[in-house]
C-alpha cells in the first residue's frame, strides 16, 4: 500500500503564500490527522497532493509518483473535496457511472458503493436536491468507487449527522485496518481524537506538529487543549 | 480516449439541458425553413434562379448552429461553473485528453443535432414545396444538407472550445452573442471583404448556402461573398482546431480551486 510523501511543498497565490516548505508523510495502515484552522493552507495541500494545483516548489507523491503519473488514478486513489459539488441535474447513478466510465472502473461497483454509503435509495434521484449529507455520502461513493489504497479525504464529516459520523469513523477505521492510507481534514477534534492514528498541524502554510495522537496530546488534557496551545505557540 | 468521450455523452445524455437545447436548435431550423418557404420565397417573387431559391430553403437546416454553440459552451463552461471539472481531473489527470474528449462529444451533440434538423428541416421543406404545387427538389441538396450537418457539429466543437477558455458560461455565452451578433456585422461592414473569412461566413458556406446574406455599407449584397463549400469548410475546420487547441493549453495550465 502507498504512502503519501509531501516534502518541501509549497504555493504562492500572487504576492500570498498559501504554503511554505511543508513535509510530511501519510503512512499505510494508518489514518493521518490534518489539522490547522481555516486559511491555514489544508486545502491547497491536498489539492497540490491530487494535481488540481500546481505546487510553487517541492514535491507530493502517492507510493513515490505524482497524482498526474499515476496509471490509473481512481484505483490508486480516493478524494473527497470540501464542499464537494455534483451537476444539479444530475443523478447520483448517472455521476457514478460517469466516472466509472471515464476511469475504465466496471460499472458494477457503482451499486456498492451506493449500497456502502447508504444511498442506494437515493441513487436516481437528482443532486440539486439532495441535502448537504447526502452530497457528502455520494463524495464518499465516488472516493470509494475504484476500491483505493489511498483516501484523501477533506472534511468529509461536514454535514454528517451523528449517526453519519460514527458510520464515518467506523468506515475509516477500517480501511486503515485493512492497510489503506488515509489522509484526514477535519475542524472536529474530538472527533479527530477518536479516529486518527497520526496528527499533522499546519498553520499559516507552516508545519506546527506533527507525530502520533498520544505523542502530541503527551499530559495535556485533550486534543482539542493541545491544539489551542500548540497554535498559541505560532503566533 | 473512447471512455471518456462515452463518459461525457453519458453525462451530456442524462442532462435536460443538454435536451432542451437541442430541441430548440431543431425547431428554429425548422422555423427557419417555413419562413423561407412560406414568406420569402413568394416576396422574392419570380426573379433569380429556382434552383438557388429551393437549396437555400434546405439550407435552413443550419438555422440550428447557434443553439449548437450554445450547447457547447453550456457542456464545457457548465463543469467549471457546476464545480464538476474537479471529478473529470481526478479520473483523468492527463488534462488535455479530458478536453479534447469534451470537444469530440460536443461535435458528436452537434453532429446529432444537425442530422435531426436536416431530417426535419428536408421533409418540411419538401412537403411545403409539394403543396404549394412548385418543384421540391434541385441538384446538390443532399450536399447542401449534408454541409448543414457538418456545420452544425462544428459549432459545437466551436462552442465547447470557447466555454472551455472563458469557464464563466454567462460571460461565454455574452461574448459568443456580442461577437456573432455585433462584431462581425460591424466587421464586415467596414471592410465587406472580411465578411467570408469570419467565422459566420465560413460556416455559411459549408452549409451551402447561397444567398449571401453578407450586406455591405452601400446596403448591396457584398459580390461573391462567401468561399466555395470545401474552403469554407477547412477555414472553419481551422478555427475549430485554433480555439480547441487553445482551450487544451489553457486549461492544462490553471489551478482547479
Amino acid at each position: 500500500m502507498p504512502a503519501i510523501t509531501v516534502t518541501d511543498i509549497g504555493k504562492a497565490f500572487g504576492s500570498v503564500r498559501a504554503v511554505e516548505k511543508l513535509s510530511f508523510t501519510a503512512e499505510p495502515g494508518r489514518v493521518t490527522g490534518f489539522l490547522g484552522p481555516n486559511g491555514a493552507g489544508k486545502t491547497t495541500t491536498l489539492r497540490m497532493i491530487l494535481g488540481l494545483v500546481r505546487p510553487s516548489a517541492g514535491t507530493a507523491l502517492i507510493g513515490g509518483r505524482a497524482y498526474a503519473n499515476l496509471p490509473s488514478p481512481l484505483t490508486t486513489v480516493g478524494a473527497v473535496l470540501e464542499a464537494a459539488a455534483f451537476h444539479p441535474g444530475r443523478t447520483a447513478r448517472i455521476h457514478l457511472l460517469a466516472l466509472c466510465t471515464a476511469a475504465g472502473i466496471p460499472t458494477g461497483r457503482v451499486e456498492r458503493v451506493l449500497e456502502l454509503v447508504d444511498l442506494a435509495g437515493a441513487a436516481d434521484r437528482r443532486a440539486g436536491g439532495f441535502s448537504l449529507g447526502m452530497r457528502q455520502r455520494l463524495a464518499l461513493a465516488s472516493s470509494l468507487l475504484g476500491d483505493p489504497p489511498v483516501l484523501i479525504l477533506d472534511e468529509p464529516a461536514n454535514g454528517l449527522d451523528p449517526e453519519g459520523i460514527h458510520w464515518l469513523r467506523v468506515l475509516l477505521r477500517g480501511l486503515s485496518a485493512e492497510g489503506r492510507t488515509v489522509l484526514l481534514s477535519s475542524h472536529l477534534l474530538a472527533e479527530m481524537e477518536q479516529t486518527a492514528d497520526d496528527l499533522i498541524i499546519i498553520s499559516g502554510g507552516r508545519l506546527v506538529a506533527a507525530g502520533t495522537v498520544d505523542e502530541l496530546i503527551g499530559g495535556r488534557g485533550g486534543l482539542e487543549q493541545t491544539y489551542l496551545e500548540l497554535l498559541r505557540g505560532t503566533r | 480516449m473512447i471512455g471518456l468521450v462515452r463518459a461525457e455523452l453519458l453525462k451530456a445524455r442524462a442532462t435536460r439541458s443538454v435536451w432542451g437545447l437541442a430541441a430548440t436548435g431543431v425547431a428554429f431550423a425548422v422555423a427557419w425553413a417555413v419562413v423561407d418557404v412560406l414568406v420569402l420565397m413568394p416576396l422574392s417573387g419570380g426573379s433569380g434562379p429556382a434552383d438557388g431559391k429551393i437549396r437555400d430553403a434546405y439550407s435552413m437546416a443550419q438555422q440550428g448552429y447557434l443553439l449548437a454553440l450554445i450547447l457547447g459552451i453550456v457542456v464545457m463552461a457548465g463543469e467549471y461553473r457546476h464545480k464538476t471539472i474537479t471529478w473529470a481531473f481526478l479520473a483523468t489527470p492527463r488534462r488535455g485528453a479530458v478536453i479534447t474528449a469534451k470537444l469530440v462529444a460536443c461535435g458528436v451533440i452537434g453532429l446529432a443535432l444537425g442530422v435531426a434538423s436536416a431530417l426535419l428541416t428536408g421533409i418540411v421543406v419538401a412537403v411545403l414545396l409539394t403543396a404549394a404545387g412548385r418543384p421540391a427538389g434541385a441538384p446538390g441538396i443532399p450536399f447542401v444538407l449534408a454541409g448543414s450537418v457538418l456545420s452544425t457539429a462544428l459549432w459545437g466543437v466551436f462552442g465547447a472550445a470557447l466555454g472551455a477558455l472563458i469557464r464563466n458560461q454567462v460571460a461565454a455565452i455574452t461574448v459568443a452573442f456580442l461577437w456573432f451578433f455585433y462584431a462581425e456585422w460591424f466587421l464586415v461592414m467596414l471592410a465587406p471583404a472580411v465578411g467570408r473569412w469570419v467565422p459566420t461566413g465560413v460556416a455559411k458556406s459549408v452549409s451551402g448556402w447561397s444567398r449571401d446574406g453578407m450586406v455591405g455599407f452601400d446596403g448591396q449584397p457584398v459580390p461573391g461573398a462567401l468561399l466555395p463549400v470545401w474552403a469554407g469548410g477547412l477555414v472553419f475546420l481551422g478555427y475549430a482546431l485554433a480555439a480547441a487547441f487553445a482551450a487544451r493549453v489553457v486549461s492544462v495550465r490553471r489551478d482547479v480551486t
